[in-house]
């Protein structure tokens, strides 16, 4: 296992969650997580395999408190933390 | 006759009869047409046929039934043998069931010729022949030691020999109540119910003898196995018992191969399957047996025990134990720490093993410990930890034990070695030489003091000299045994990261684009239990961090004045770009660094202030010796005496002034240009804007033996620099600028496009030679922009000009002259700076910090707007009018808006471009939703203003502007007809040169549009033709003589190496 592997676990299936989208049930697929000690929150990127009007696939990037459960998901709310989120979806990409 | 044809026989006769019945069924209907004689003589004729029949299918049914009851109820005797008596009562029982079915078959068999008993008894054995046989056959197919039923063969073959012994003992009995029968059987039938039974006796007793013989010799064989396997782990003490125990051996293996040439090759697959079987769970038991005493003692004791050897672990045990650790210490803060300081130990240690880049061994410093290899794939990691106890154990346990002394050992400080020859304390740039009073004095006193105190230290100067660090030394001892990751010390950081194959392949892959949407706090109805964490974790991993910042922050502020000197002078510009050390690093060394430089400020503030207190005081002294001077009345002795005290005061004036001077700009050296240069240094290799490029080399962590082998080479290279040992300086720099030179591989990025370093140094022999100009792709972001602004101008010159009747032009064409000449300048202007842009690197380097020119383009934005407005304003424009005016001042006032946030993204996107916040990929995707956005607001733009225009249309006639009006429906109608152009962005890397036309083209096109928005967007074509012009002249550039000097030195560092690789291969190989 080299220090990468360390830094970042691959599996085959992250599973799946089912939100509450507009007042209906929405089965999405869970693309990552991570999490950050600091703010003590957890995160989580999945996507409901919906695209976009630009025709990409649309991923959605929310929160939540451990603490608390993952009962309702929060809203990313600020830069440091999109920051955090590209950081992540770059060492995913394999850029950093 | 055998029983299948009097089975058929008995067919044939009912058949028979059947067919006689029914001829006798004829002849009663046929009664009347015969006379009563003949019916009389024909009826009886049938009778007798039937009755004839009718016998011989009673006399065959009977033969039948009896061979029927015979076979079955020898059958149930079969089973009845089979049968285990649970009790003494259950015995009895079954004796009885015996005699009675025993009766039966006599009976039936009494009743049966002797061919048809002969067919029973041989339809009996053929039976159980097959019943014996049958489960052998399913054993064979089965490496198993027990079968389906649950047993092994051999307690198969136990059963039957028990069976056996019961059908004997039951024969015997048979036997003696045949011979008590033996009055009511006739003398033929007695002796033949003897001779078979004495047959089955004997057959059964041959079949028990050769089970028994089986059994005999599975048991030897495999008692004999097991004995075997008992010796092997027998030590001998002495050469008496290894003797023995070798004829003990041959003993064991003699039975062995005995028992072999008896048991068919079924039992002995099944001894070897048990002994197997016993080996695998014997194993299994000792790793339990170990597990359970290892399991005794939690991960965190043992690794807290004085006595834990972590290098006798292979590693990935090592790190599952440590993680154990950290799990079970999670609210025990000094346990972390302890853990911690153990792990970053045995990190920096284990890498001290590490082999070097020619794949020799590199021993511990000062030791001959060669490094352990490492575990080999699929090696068992209990012979691997062997290898390591055999092999190494003893060396390494010294190396540790002496590891322990010399911590306990208070260091000898380096002043009380022997100072070497030829140092020279080397001073900042820009210092005073305090040691100037020391130099030699061209005028030497003739008679100098002779020393009272004769040193006998031939060079009592040196011996206050400390040997000077390199820069590289200190930063090895800075972050030695630290684990520093790139992005320590940043606000946040994302930890555990968790990522699904499928989508790390497509991100990777850059062939699938995500847009990334973060929306409002959402119910999650339910989720699978892997995503649940629980928060204990959390602290872990920040402790571990903040005690390693603790820990380098401790270093650095621990730095002697010497080696912050040295950090001071070397550690500038490109050196922090080459040497890619992390941003922690960096920015701790900053803050000390300011601190260091703000005390040398203040020392040189304390000089100057004691250099003017002493130029003013002694000018006020000499003022006074020129007052008194000027009284005629002194003596001229006292004349003399003022004159010689003022020339006294004079005498050093003009070099204490020097002097002060050169205080004066070393402390503003130390303050404006040092300490903010350091600071700007500092923060242009940690955002990626330096000037020389950082953004093209790969981020690293901290690499404990790349900066061993530096901190090593430097200060070989330095000392014998020192020492004038030409030959050792001379090996010290071949080999140092050979490793620099491996550690940056310069190479094309496919993620980020263009030349980078993807090693661990972005080295260049010749300063600042390696900068953005490297990278093609800054030129496709140039125009990529230009695209996205060429893309909007040709969409308009399409559907709005070109559709445009000329007759628009044609009537306003004085008007539109005006513009068009306030175009032209305007663009020719930025085509000049363009220009001089690419010819003066300065410029250049301001244009790429403005990223998008935004200067230029709003110039041109502005100069047009007030053209139009005085074109407006003059009365006689076709454009006059209040609706019109509404019309253009919508369309103007949201394409300003909507262009001046194209502007703002352009330059956000390649300002996170440059600072490698994005890549390639990312920034042609966001240019691309850029342009999506900023047409969707063409488009918004295009529908307010239509009904405006409409009406604006029908009040002016005199203007055919129906085309215009046309063209913007159709914008309206077809809105993907431009965002579908935008897609084709992504290739544009390929499409620079036919830019230029399109762009050139596109400008003269829009130079004939009516409306300032239209300009803006000329604005967006001019912007890209500078954006193309940039990219080429800055292709040029690179092919530069300059870059030709450095490559020649790369080239020459590379021919050494490889040369040198290729004389090792050769005395490897002769080896």
């Amino acid at each position: 296992m080299n220090e990468e592997d360390e830094k970042m676990e691959q599996l085959d299936d992250l599973g799946t969650i089912t939100i509450i989208k507009d007042g209906k049930e929405v089965e999405c697929e869970v693309l990552f997580t991570f999490e950050n000690d600091e703010l003590k929150k957890q995160y989580i990127g999945y996507t409901d395999h919906s695209i976009g009007k630009n025709g990409r696939k649309n991923i959605y990037v929310s929160s939540y408190n451990p603490l608390l459960g993952i009962n309702k998901l929060e809203d990313i709310t600020t830069q440091e933390e999109l920051d955090m989120v590209k950081d992540v979806l770059n060492q995913i990409a394999g850029e950093e | 006759m055998n029983i299948e044809e009097i089975r058929k026989l008995i067919e044939q006769h009912q058949a028979e009869i059947d067919h006689l019945n029914e001829t006798k069924n004829q002849l009663d209907a046929s009664r009347s047409s015969m006379t009563e004689e003949e019916y009389n003589r024909e009826l009886e004729n049938i009778n007798s046929y039937i009755t004839a029949e009718q016998k011989k299918l009673q006399e065959n049914v009977e033969l039948n039934n009896n061979y029927q009851s015979m076979l079955e109820n020898l059958k149930k005797l079969n089973a009845l043998n089979d049968a285990v008596p649970k009790d003494n009562n259950d015995r009895i029982q079954i004796e009885n069931r015996r005699v009675i079915l025993l009766s039966e078959v006599q009976k039936a068999s009494s009743s049966l010729p002797e061919q048809l008993r002969q067919a029973v008894r041989e339809e009996i054995l053929s039976e159980r022949q097959s019943t014996q046989e049958n489960p052998e056959i399913e054993n064979n197919n089965q490496a198993q030691v027990k079968d389906t039923d649950g047993k092994t063969r051999k307690e198969q073959l136990d059963a039957e020999i028990i069976r056996h012994q019961e059908e004997i003992s039951h024969l015997n009995n048979v036997m003696s109540q045949l011979a008590a029968a033996r009055g009511i059987l006739s003398e033929e039938e007695y002796n033949h119910e003897r001779e078979n039974i004495t047959r089955y006796i004997e057959r059964e007793n041959n079949k028990l003898a050769e089970k028994i013989k089986i059994s005999n010799a599975y048991d030897n064989m495999l008692s004999n196995i097991r004995k075997l396997n008992a010796l092997d782990d027998i030590i001998p003490r002495d050469k008496q018992d290894e003797e023995q125990l070798q004829d003990e051996k041959e003993a064991r293996e003699e039975e062995i191969k005995k028992a072999r040439g008896v048991l068919p090759e079924e039992y002995q697959e099944e001894v070897r399957n048990i002994i197997q079987q016993e080996s695998l769970h014997q194993h299994q038991d000792n790793q339990q047996q170990e597990r359970r005493q290892q399991n005794d003692r939690t991960a965190t004791e043992q690794m807290l025990d004085p006595n834990f050897k972590p290098h006798l672990i292979p590693w990935d045990e090592y790190k599952k134990l440590f993680r154990q650790a950290q799990r079970e210490s999670i609210d025990n803060e000094e346990n972390q720490i302890k853990l911690n300081n153990i792990h970053n130990k045995y990190k920096s240690d284990r890498k001290l093993f590490q082999k070097d880049e020619n794949g020799n061994i590199i021993c511990y410093e000062n030791t001959q410990i060669p490094r352990p290899r490492d575990r080999e794939i699929g090696e068992d990691p209990k012979a691997y930890e062997e290898f390591l106890t055999k092999k190494y154990g003893p060396a390494i346990e010294n190396y540790y034990k002496n590891s322990r002394k010399e911590e306990q050992t208070p260091r000898i400080e380096n002043k009380n070695k022997q100072p070497i020859l030829g140092i020279e304390e080397r001073k900042p740039v820009g210092l005073i030489e305090e040691k100037q009073k020391e130099k030699p004095n061209p005028n030497p006193n003739p008679n100098p003091n002779p020393n009272p105190n004769p040193n006998p230290n031939p060079n009592p100067k040196q011996e206050k000299e400390e040997v000077r660090k390199t820069l590289q030394k200190i930063m090895y001892e800075l972050q030695n045994g630290l684990e520093i990751k790139a992005k320590s010390g940043k606000r946040y950081q994302a930890a555990n990261i968790k990522v699904g194959n499928n989508f790390k392949n497509e991100l990777k892959s850059g062939n699938v684009w995500y847009n990334v949407v973060h929306f409002g706090p959402t119910l999650i109805k339910s989720a699978v239990a892997g995503i649940k964490k629980s928060a204990g974790k959390f602290n872990l991993w920040r402790t571990e961090q903040t005690h390693t910042m603790e820990v380098l922050k401790e270093r650095i502020d621990n730095l002697s004045d010497n080696d912050l000197q040295v950090i001071w002078e070397e550690y500038r510009g490109s050196q922090v770009n080459q040497d890619s050390f992390t941003s922690a690093l960096n920015n701790m060394l900053n803050d000390r660094i300011q601190q260091f430089a703000n005390k040398k400020v203040s020392e040189i503030n304390t000089k100057i202030a004691a250099g003017y207190n002493q130029i003013f005081g002694d000018y006020q002294i000499i003022k006074v010796i020129n007052n008194q001077l000027e009284n005629s009345e002194i003596s001229a002795d006292q004349r003399k005496q003022l004159e010689a005290r003022k020339q006294a005061l004079l005498n050093t004036k003009a070099q204490d002034i020097g002097n002060l001077r050169k205080l004066y700009i070393q402390g503003n050296n130390y303050y404006s240009g040092g300490a903010h240069g350091f600071s700007e240094d500092m923060k242009a290799a940690g955002t990626n804007l330096s000037k020389v490029g950082k953004r093209f080399a790969v981020k690293h962590d901290y690499d404990d033996e790349l900066q061993a082998r530096k901190a090593k080479l430097e200060m070989i290279e330095a000392n014998a620099v020192r020492n004038g040992d030409n030959e050792q300086a001379l090996e010290a720099f071949i080999q140092y600028e050979g490793l620099k030179s491996d550690e940056t591989e310069i190479n094309r990025s496919i993620l980020r496009g263009g030349d980078r370093s993807t090693g661990k140094m972005y080295y260049s022999p010749l300063v600042g030679q390696l900068d953005y100009r490297d990278d093609p792709f800054i030129r496709d972001v140039f125009t990529t922009i230009a695209m996205v602004g060429a893309a909007v101008s040709v969409a308009n010159s399409i559907h709005t000009h070109v559709t445009e009747t000329n007759k628009v032009l044609a009537e306003q064409q004085a008007k539109v002259d005006q513009v068009n000449g306030t175009n032209q300048s305007t663009i020719d202007q930025v085509h000049q700076t363009g220009q001089d842009i690419a010819n003066h690197r300065d410029t250049f380097n301001k244009g790429m910090e403005a990223q998008a020119n935004s200067d230029a383009i709003n110039t041109l934005n502005v100069g047009e707007r007030g053209a139009s407005d005085a074109s407006v304003n003059s009365g006689g424009g076709w454009s006059s009018g209040s609706v019109y005016r509404e019309a253009d001042e919508i369309a103007h006032a949201t394409a300003k808006k909507a262009y001046e946030t194209s502007q703002q993204q352009i330059q956000d996107i390649a300002a996170q471009y440059s600072q490698g916040i994005l890549s390639q990929a990312q920034v042609t995707e966001k240019l691309a939703e850029m342009a999506t956005t900023s047409h969707q607001t063409l488009q918004g733009v295009i529908q307010n203003s239509l009904p405006h225009f409409q009406t604006y249309m029908q009040n002016h006639p005199q203007f055919e502007l129906a085309e215009v009006g046309k063209a913007m429906d159709y914008l309206v109608q077809n809105p993907n007809a431009i965002s579908d152009m935008y897609q084709g962005m992504v290739d544009v890397t390929n499409m620079g040169e036919s830019l230029t036309g399109l762009t050139i083209e596109q400008v003269e096109a829009l130079q004939s549009l009516p409306s300032d928005m239209f300009t803006t967007l000329m604005g967006a074509a001019s912007s890209a033709a500078l954006a193309y012009n940039c990219a080429k002249s800055t292709s040029k550039n690179r092919s530069s003589a300059k870059s030709e000097q450095e490559q020649q030195i790369i080239d020459m560092v590379s021919e050494y190496q490889a040369s040198q690789q290729t004389q090792e291969e050769t005395v490897q190989k002769s080896a």
